[in-house]
């Protein structure tokens, strides 16, 4: 297993495709970093337009290395889902496509063995982008603006406020953060296998993951009574963003933050739960349909 | 003789369509079998499903003794393949794509050992080359390569020649039968050349439309003063049951309804006397007197057959 889990991880990294995630996600955070570095302040200023007279803020301290992998992060975990799934939903077609697949099913290998361990080399790579984003977004952020406080900006049904974490309160609830960034991501792998079993080439599935993705996560987005209470329970999207509660701090009764503390961990927890039930079912079902696929490409 | 390879009645279908109907055959210890038909006759539908590519609907497939279904890996382990054109990493270098699939095998490599598979099938000194940059031929002598590095005792190659100019095509012969005289490995060889055949092969069966159409010795199915004649009568069973009491009993099968048996041309007319003389009637007698003709004759269905009747 480990041999061949080797071998994936070898040809996952010796196509150029690859490195097209870890280029994106630079120029994307470089440029975030270049934009606010430079005017930050506007930033800040149309951030804090509602709140700023009744909350007094040192915006030069409020631009740090923590809201700024925050920030990053809020956009970029909408992009990297779509990068996930150039990588994994071209792990069976892909190799139908080149005809490799019916070489590596003559081999004494099984075909959940083989389908497992595309799932965990396209795991390890969707964890090693993250690990990236964590270095380039929270890491190097810190070397450009440094370490302060960080102000998380928060809309609750009609209320926006923001929520004062201490320095020293921030970096765990990144290393958690990134924890449940890997867990959502893993759905979109899961998927992406699922659809690649089915078919001969790698457009077809990577289109159907993106497309699938997005449809779900414009649907999360609605705020539809009637779509909150049916439909985006069900919905995969709707738990994608989740990472978002490490930040959420909880308050005392007088609305002050706790420190180590967060807002609700039980929904979190059953937020995980409900993204790990989806990677096993993705999972079977790829596994099953494989297991009975004729291999005709 | 050992049998390698034991193929029974079996039958796949896709959709309304039957790709192989039925088929049973056996290669034998040593043999380079030729597995012949045309294209989309059943070869590589058949070639996929003692592979273990492809679930027959029907019928068991063994080798090495053992049943597909059960022992897949211990026999995998045990066969290498090419099929159809051996489609290989191309952002990989001859030797990592080597590299790669001997250690799917489970075999212990070196780099001696991959080297050496390079030298056989003439690759070595191309063996840092990018597979991108590959021409056909070296593709499939690559593919042969992957095929054997683990040592296989069984090598089946599904159509090895294809889209190779004449000199690859001589290539993969010669290595064919290097591979056969010297290591003493067992070959199944697919085309849809009779010719190609004929070179390499010393057993041999032609599918067509997914069934068994001939299969028998090379030497004898192409021999002259020898045939393979194809009988229908009004009882076949009959008719079966008195040819295995006499003396023409070499090759003797019922296949689909028509008895077939391997017979000296001179040998025809007593038979056909025999048969009469046990009030057996003969709608059809076939002579495959040149299985070039045959097989061409396959190739265009509405040549007609010879009929006999009493």
């Amino acid at each position: 297993m480990f041999t061949l889990l080797q071998i994936e991880l070898h040809k996952i990294y010796s196509r150029p495709r690859t490195y097209i995630a870890f280029a994106a996600i630079t120029a994307i955070v470089l440029i975030f970093q270049f934009a606010f570095k430079y005017d930050g302040q506007s930033y800040m200023d149309l951030m804090l337009q509602n709140i700023q007279d009744n909350f007094e803020i040192d915006k030069s301290k409020a631009i740090n290395g923590y809201f700024m992998c925050y920030i990053i992060l809020n956009t970029l975990l909408i992009q990297v889902p779509i990068l996930v799934a150039l990588v994994a939903a071209d792990t069976i077609s892909g190799e139908a496509n080149m005809g490799t697949l019916r070489l590596m099913l003559t081999k004494p290998v099984s075909r959940t063995q083989l389908l497992l361990v595309k799932f965990l080399a396209s795991f390890i790579f969707t964890v090693c982008l993250l690990i990236w984003m964590a270095i380039i977004a929270l890491f190097l952020s810190i070397l450009i603006f440094g370490q302060e406080d960080m102000l998380v900006f928060r809309v609750k049904g009609e209320e926006s406020f923001i929520l004062q974490i201490t320095k020293d309160d921030i970096m765990w609830r990144y290393f958690a953060a990134f924890g449940y960034a890997a867990i959502a991501l893993t759905v979109i792998v899961s998927l992406g296998m699922l659809l690649s079993v089915f078919a001969e080439n790698s457009i077809g599935p990577i289109v159907a993951t993106v497309c699938i993705v997005l449809f779900f996560t414009i649907v999360s987005n609605m705020n539809i009574p009637v779509i909150d209470r049916n439909v985006k329970p069900y919905l995969f999207t709707s738990y994608l963003v989740g990472w978002k509660g490490f930040f959420y701090i909880g308050l005392d009764c007088s609305d002050q933050p706790i420190k180590g503390s967060i807002e609700n961990w039980p929904a979190i927890k059953k937020s995980i739960y409900i993204l790990l039930s989806h990677i096993g079912f993705f999972l079977t079902m790829a596994i099953i349909s494989f297991r009975k696929k004729d291999i005709l490409s | 003789m050992n049998t390698v390879l034991q193929i029974n009645q079996i039958s796949k279908s896709f959709k309304d369509f039957k790709a192989v109907d039925n088929l049973s055959f056996k290669v034998n210890q040593g043999d380079i079998f030729g597995f012949l038909g045309q294209n989309g006759a059943g070869k590589s539908t058949t070639i996929r499903m003692l592979l273990s590519l492809i679930q027959p609907d029907s019928g068991s497939i063994e080798i090495f003794g053992m049943n597909l279904n059960t022992h897949r890996n211990e026999i995998v382990r045990k066969v290498g393949a090419v099929i159809e054109k051996p489609d290989l990493y191309k952002y990989l270098s001859a030797y990592d794509n080597l590299k790669l699939f001997a250690k799917m095998s489970g075999i212990k490599v070196s780099k001696s050992l991959l080297m050496d598979q390079l030298e056989l099938v003439g690759l070595a000194t191309r063996y840092d080359s990018k597979v991108g940059t590959f021409s056909q031929g070296m593709k499939q002598r690559l593919g042969i390569a992957v095929a054997l590095v683990h040592n296989p005792e069984l090598i089946v190659l599904d159509e090895p020649t294809n889209g190779l100019d004449p000199q690859g095509i001589a290539d993969i012969r010669n290595l064919i039968l290097t591979l056969s005289r010297d290591r003493n490995k067992t070959i199944l060889v697919s085309s849809h050349l009779l010719s190609e055949i004929e070179l390499i092969a010393n057993r041999m069966l032609i599918m067509h439309h997914g069934k068994k159409v001939v299969e028998g010795d090379v030497k004898v199915l192409l021999d002259p003063s020898k045939t393979i004649l194809k009988i229908e009568t009004g009882d076949n069973s009959k008719a079966f049951e008195l040819i295995s009491k006499s003396n023409w009993t070499k090759g003797l099968e019922n296949i689909q309804n028509q008895i077939q048996l391997e017979i000296t041309k001179s040998d025809i007319p007593d038979l056909v006397r025999f048969l009469t003389a046990h009030q057996t009637d003969i709608y059809l007698i076939q002579n495959l007197h040149s299985l070039e003709d045959y097989f061409l004759k396959l190739t265009n269905p509405k040549e007609d057959v010879h009929a006999v009747t009493n």
